[in-house]
């Protein structure tokens, strides 16, 4: 799994191409997912124990980021953009002893969980504990029972630690808490959509990882999505992305053309000149890899794209060309108007500086096969809860039915509140809201 | 509280609702009227988080997508901009990351437009866009340019969102973005007195023309601009969605409580980390332009400048910062207004005590400030320059750092002690034709990667700090390489930069660049030379001032042709790699601000970036320290020597020798140093033979005593009584912008802006604390010995602080002292107030010498040895590397018993000694921890 978002060879001797693979390889599962589904604009979203990672689809395609930083060393790699904010079911909870205000964050109890797992040595409340003290969790079938949660403790710690300073009953100030926790993750989900001028109706969330059916409800409410997705795989899902990922080379060359503003076309022939020039190189370095691996070049799908900016700029933006020739060059000026327009503002595009194409690309994919996707028949709407349980939802105790996963057959419709209970995750259904499984084995919240 | 703060204001003019706001916090002593609790916090703390956190993150999430637009380095990889969004009447609400030296200048700003009567002409109305970078209107100097918002709810300002860019150059009578050229403000650059640019969301045209031809670089004004603009219309999409939700009632409230909160979480903040009483820490810094022949005599002129800093903390925990005393305004560009001054605090405060994401105007609101008018600080002169504010700025609030680090270390918060940071310089900087053949101008920001101070558990950081840059951070070298027509041949470590002590300050370094394809580049020097502008902390020495060494006309093509070794760093001065590897015509010495002179093709050009102050005594400085520094170039081996007592042998330490070297140096402390008294007899003749027009200071000393003399009678009566001099005993020689200070402001001239509020009731702390990280004695011991693992360490300082520090802190020292007097405060590295069993409350060493009264000046009583030779200054620092003793000495206050070295001060001769720290042990005790102060011990 390279950063880019492709399998490449065994034989590509970088290491350094296959960092941060794990949560890529989630969004590569997710675009995977998406092209399975007909679905072109998505919200990858996954929160782990540490943090909430989060992914824009747009058109199908990911955006690359061409220098990230990684660990604040700066990387001259491309490597698929996801956003990562420091807030998971393990974040730290506290209260500022001179404001007494919440801070969730932004360091966590990560692997250790929480109060409420003794062995773990954690003094601090976590959102897990929350979560724990509301009923949403089960402390008897934490990670599938493997893992042994003490209740008490984490009643005790959070009242001690969050309720009290705030003047608030133990689940009251839990509920409000996971309600903050969850609405931060909310907005920074819609500000990725609304930053890049999108609205969300016209995307799909995916949801995944293994704190995402958890608190997936939470971060949605309210906000106008197409279609919320929770696979029941969503724990694993990173390692099926990176099963899900194409055989793909990316080649880039770094350019230095120069476009006035308002170019004749005898300008747009002279800079068609020098783009065509550089992809036909690239394009002889893709196949060439390709030809290492014996896929012919009528196997493999090309795509042609540039990385621009307005003259002088530092940070360039990419945008799929529009195609070869003096055509192509207007009608990329035109997409990349269009893209600049979007991910900034309109009143920050400044076509009177002229253009710069910084670099030519060249992307290369062949299909290899990939996991398929379940498919069952529907069966019945109702379904039988295992058994049930308190859960606090807004303002007290619901006695809330709770269903294991495995035994949930396509086409159910489980209306709220309920819980669904899986080895690995727990997916969390408030009242009022509800969620139908697909024959993929995809839940859709509504 | 009333609905009078939900319903909507329409009727009542902007103007009048400002004066309203004013006149309820001064009546109340709270924003917005709220003297009880906070309603809505209160009842839904939740949802009150809830909106803040989508305010915050709106604020966030506009700079860094706004970031992207911005073309200028300083702004797109160093950070150089913010934004900030305001209520109505112009109060901070909340803030991003970044240069957030400005929420507090964009207040000021938006209070003049108000004042102005903007509402009335130009008019305020939705779609609308301003644009200010005047200083006196709200700002520190002309480059830092901002954009103001306003934000409509159904026809009603709700607020208004700014955003600041720092521009690279700024089109000033010198290139640039922080000239030091200018003498008036008619030199200082592009000049926007908060002016209406933009109607319908969109620049006017005529704007953006005229900006454009206001700079050498109009590309990165446009896109900075534009930065700004999208920034500012993310923020205000934010704060729509925001009111849209939950009414625009409700937002108001919400703005209100979250000040005031602001305001109560600071106050309870500073009663949590300082003792109250009164700190004092004077600043100093040069302005040298004597030589440059190119400006008009009245301009041609070196100036010292007096930075008389004192900080008290009162017993209701009100933060006072006051600069009465300060020297006067001038004409050069360092000067400054009180935005630029309230803009500073705020940034040392947000370093220091108020380090968290939930700061707003309230802080300002918490403090008390005096600036002077016609002091450098508040110059009230429309025509001074204020283009270079910052070299003023820096120097003088070293002072504060240190005041609060003192407060900190006697709380027993010794993992936040900072000694004082390095000077942001050398300032490269310059104009010409670039190596692509254009006309560029440049502003290296390698500046906010300097020396650190020193800190109780390490060394300060080296070459990496930057209190006053958003990140220690200077970019890419191959970035400023295609920015400044210079080639980076080497940078280095810069051997004794940094500041001696048990932890010496951060290292300094440097770089040799190479003026590269250039027919020429005029390229200035900036930075601080003959004066230091602050000594460390508890016998830490002041980091070291810098030098000049550029050579124009080299035989640098030769030597390339021949593939001879070129210099990549210049080393120790007294052995300089580039005098030894270059020839040319060569400037050399301690001229470190000079204007810009031409630099072409082929020459090399020294910059040198400073270090930090140390903290301690550095004869109590490990030896395997000392080791280190030496192997890894910080120190020089005969400085290792003559500072710290190491004997060396082939670069490693003799530990034995050096432990006799150490008793060689001690016994010189007391051959060389006599009794306080005994000197300040000698040295009051010195001052006295002044008034016979004999005396022997230099003009710029004299001079900005007599500024400070005439400019504040409390600060002259306090400086003739502790000479005891005659009442009307001053310098003779003329201060002339003090005189045109005194026709300016007539009465108003230095006079303190007193400003009566409300005093609040104090409760004592409360025993303990949730959420803290609660500190045993032993890791409390690790951390003041520095054996802590950084994980510990950082996790301690990030957290929640104890509220039983202070008491533990006692524990600790109490069982490390050899005698039983009981501790009441901890007084610096080896002092202590103790409780006398007689019940006199003293000065302690703790090798058990008494020195005083607490009350008193315990340095009145300790010996003292001045250094005010270049060959003293040697055995501290390499030539070039020290400040001139004829602007300067270094003061070495001695333990009379030990000879422990217990305090450095680096002032100008004839100034008086420093009472650092008289704490009100009475409120601290009784109102502040809510015992009496304990009885000696039986």
């Amino acid at each position: 799994m390279a950063s880019h978002g492709g399998t490449i060879s065994t034989e590509a001797r970088e290491l350094a191409r296959t960092l941060v693979s794990g949560p890529i390889g989630g969004v590569v599962g997710a675009r995977y997912l998406a092209r399975e589904l007909g679905i072109e604009n998505v919200v990858c979203s996954d929160i782990g124990g540490t943090s909430f990672d989060l992914a824009l689809m747009t058109d199908g395609t990911v955006n690359i980021d061409q220098t990230p930083e990684i660990g604040r060393f700066l990387l001259n790699l491309p490597m698929v953009e996801i956003e990562s904010i420091g807030a998971g079911t393990g974040s730290f909870v506290r209260i500022d002893p001179n404001s007494n205000r919440p801070a969730i964050g932004p360091d966590s109890a990560g692997a250790r969980i929480g109060v409420s797992w003794p062995e773990g040595g954690v003094e601090t409340v976590s959102v897990t504990d929350l979560n724990l003290v509301l009923g949403r969790l089960n402390p008897d079938y934490f990670l599938g029972g493997q893992v042994e949660l003490d209740i008490d403790r984490a009643e005790v710690e959070v009242r001690r630690q969050v309720a009290d300073p705030l003047g608030l009953g133990v689940e009251e100030a839990a509920a409000g808490i996971v309600e903050l926790f969850e609405e931060n993750l909310r907005f920074a989900a819609l500000a990725k959509v609304l930053g890049k001028g999108y609205a969300p109706v016209d995307y799909t969330l995916f949801c995944y990882g293994g704190g995402g059916p958890l608190h997936v409800a939470g971060y949605t409410d309210g906000v106008p999505y197409a279609d919320i997705l929770v696979p029941t795989w969503a724990a694993g899902f990173s390692a099926y992305g990176c099963a899900c990922a194409d055989y793909e080379y990316r080649y880039d060359m770094t350019t230095d053309i120069n476009l006035q503003a308002g170019a004749s076309r005898r300008e747009c022939a002279r800079v068609a000149a020098e783009l065509d020039e550089a992809w036909g190189e690239l394009r002889c370095r893709v196949d060439d890899e390709f030809a290492k691996a014996g896929v012919g070049p009528d196997q493999i799908d090309r795509k042609l794209l540039v990385r621009m900016q307005y003259a002088g700029q530092l940070n360039d933006i990419e945008v799929a060309a529009g195609g070869e020739g003096p055509d192509g060059v207007a009608a990329t000026i035109e997409a990349f108007e269009t893209a600049y327009g979007k991910i900034y503002a309109k009143s920050a595009r400044s076509p009177e500086l002229g253009y710069t194409i910084t670099s030519a690309i060249v992307t290369g994919s062949t299909p290899v096969e990939k996991p398929t996707l379940p498919v069952e028949d529907e069966g019945p709407k109702q379904a039988e809860p295992k058994e049930t349980r308190r859960v606090w939802w807004t303002d007290g105790f619901v006695e809330t039915p709770v269903y294991d996963q495995e035994t949930l057959r396509a086409g159910v419709e489980i209306e709220g509140p309920g819980i669904v209970e899986a080895s690995s995750s727990t997916f969390v259904i408030p009242p009022n809201r509800s969620a139908r499984l697909d024959p993929n084995r995809i839940f859709h919240l509504r | 509280m009333p609905d009078a703060m939900t319903a909507p204001v329409v009727t009542a003019s902007l103007h009048e609702r400002l004066l309203d706001s004013e006149e309820l916090f001064l009546r109340t002593g709270a924003y917005g009227g709220l003297t009880g609790s906070l309603e809505m916090k209160d009842s839904d703390p939740i949802l009150y988080e809830k909106i803040f956190s989508r305010l915050r993150g709106g604020l966030v999430t506009a700079r860094e997508t706004a970031v992207n637009i911005s073309a200028s380095p300083i702004v797109k990889e160093l950070g150089e901009l913010c934004f900030a969004f305001y209520t109505p009447e112009g109060d901070s609400v909340a803030l991003s990351t970044g240069i957030i030296v400005h929420v507090h200048t964009m207040s000021d700003a938006i209070k003049y437009m108000i004042r102005q009567g903007y509402e009335e002409n130009p008019g305020i109305r939705p779609g609308d866009i301003f644009c200010n970078n005047d200083a006196m209107v709200g700002d520190v100097h002309n480059a830092d340019v901002q954009t103001i918002v306003p934000i409509f709810h159904e026809g009603e300002l709700i607020g208004w969102a700014g955003g600041v860019t720092h521009e690279i150059e700024i089109g000033a009578r010198t290139p640039g973005s922080v000239p030091l050229g200018p003498i008036s403000r008619f030199e200082d650059g592009i000049d926007i007195p908060a002016r209406k640019v933009g109607a319908n969301d969109e620049l006017f045209r005529d704007h953006v023309l005229a900006a454009a031809k206001g700079t050498r670089t109009p590309r990165y004004w446009m896109l900075d601009e534009r930065t700004r603009v999208a920034g500012c219309h993310m923020v205000r999409s934010t704060v729509e969605r925001i009111v849209a939700d939950i009414g625009a009632g409700e937002f108001r409230r919400f703005c209100c409580e979250v000040i005031e909160d602001g305001r109560r979480s600071f106050k309870s903040r500073v009663r949590e980390m300082l003792i109250p009483g009164t700190y004092r820490a004077p600043s100093f810094s040069e302005f040298t332009l004597a030589e440059e022949e190119m400006l008009p005599a009245h301009a041609r002129k070196d100036t010292m400048m007096h930075a008389p800093v004192e900080l008290r903390v009162a017993a209701d925990a009100t933060l006072e910062l006051d600069y009465e005393g300060a020297s006067s305004w001038g004409y050069h560009s360092a000067n400054c207004t009180p935005s630029a001054m309230q803009g500073a605090l705020w940034v040392l405060l947000t370093q220091t005590l108020i380090c968290n994401d939930k700061i707003n105007d309230g802080a300002y609101f918490g403090l008390r400030t005096n600036f002077p008018p016609g002091s450098w600080a508040n110059h009230q002169n429309p025509q001074a320059s204020t283009g270079l504010a910052w070299h003023y700025l820096i120097p003088s609030y070293t002072g504060v750092l240190k005041s609060i680090s003192r407060g900190l270390q006697a709380r027993g918060f010794i993992e936040e002690v900072l000694s004082p940071y390095a000077l942001s310089a050398n300032t490269f900087q310059g104009g010409g034709i670039d190596h692509y053949g254009q006309q560029a101008s440049a502003t290296n920001f390698a500046v906010s990667c300097v020396g650190g101070g020193g800190r109780i558990f390490s060394d300060g950081l080296d070459h990496a700090a930057a209190v006053w840059n958003p990140q220690g951070d200077m970019g890419d070298y191959e970035m400023w390489e295609i920015v400044e027509p210079f080639l980076f041949l080497g940078a280095k470590v810069k051997p004794n930069t940094a500041g001696p002590g048990r932890r010496r300050g951060g290292s300094g370094w440097e770089a040799v660049r190479y003026a590269w394809k250039t027919p020429f580049f005029e390229t200035q020097n900036l930075g601080n030379g003959p004066v230091f502008i602050q000594a460390g902390l508890w016998g830490g020495y002041p980091g070291a001032t810098g030098y000049r060494h550029n050579v124009r006309e080299t035989n640098m093509s030769e030597i390339v042709a021949e593939t001879g070794p070129y210099p990549t760093f210049d080393g120790d001065p007294e052995n300089s790699e580039m005098e030894r590897l270059v020839d040319g015509r060569r400037d050399f010495d301690q001229r470190t601000l000079t204007l810009p002179e031409k630099m072409e093709e082929g020459d090399l050009y020294l910059s040198v970036y400073r270090g930090g102050a140390g903290l301690g005594d550095p004869l109590e400085r490990e030896l395997e320290d000392v080791q280190a520094d030496l192997d890894g170039g910080y120190v020089l081996p005969r400085l290792a020597h003559t500072i710290y007592g190491a004997v060396t042998r082939d670069g490693n330490v003799d530990v034995v020798a050096s432990a006799g070297q150490r008793e060689k140096l001690r016994a010189q402390r007391s051959r060389g140093s006599q009794p306080v008294s005994e000197w300040m007899r000698s040295e009051r003749e010195r001052i006295l033979a002044h008034a016979d027009g004999c005396g022997e200071f230099i003009e710029p000393v004299q001079r900005m005593y007599a500024e400070s003399l005439r400019l504040s009678s409390k600060w002259a009566r306090s400086f003739r009584s502790f000479w005891g001099l005659p009442e009307d005993f001053d310098f003779p020689v003329e201060t002339p912008t003090v005189d045109i200070s005194r026709q300016l402001l007539g009465d108003r001239l230095g006079l303190a802006e007193e400003v009566v509020r409300a005093k609040e009731p104090i409760s004592p702390e409360p025993a303990t604390r949730t959420g803290s990280t609660q500190v045993t004695e032993e890791t409390l011991g690790e951390i003041a010995d520095g054996t802590i693992s950084g994980k510990e360490l950082r996790a301690i300082q990030s957290g929640f602080k104890d509220a039983e520090r202070f008491h533990t802190y006692l524990r600790l020292l109490q069982r490390r002292v050899p005698w039983k007097d009981r501790i009441l405060l901890p007084f610096g590295e080896h002092l202590f107030i103790v409780q006398k069993l007689d019940g006199s409350r003293i000065v302690k060493c703790d090798c058990g010498h008494e020195f005083c009264d607490f009350r008193e000046n315990w340095k009145l009583h300790a010996h003292i040895r001045v250094r005010n030779t270049v060959e003293e200054f040697r055995e501290i620092y390499p030539a070039k590397l020290h400040g001139d003793p004829r602007w300067n000495e270094l003061r070495e206050y001695y333990c009379p018993n030990t000879w422990t070295l217990l305090e450095v001060e680096a002032v100008p001769p004839g100034y008086p000694i420093v009472h650092d720290f008289v704490p009100d042990l009475e409120a601290f005790y009784s109102d502040w921890l809510g015992s009496e102060i304990p009885e000696p011990r039986p």
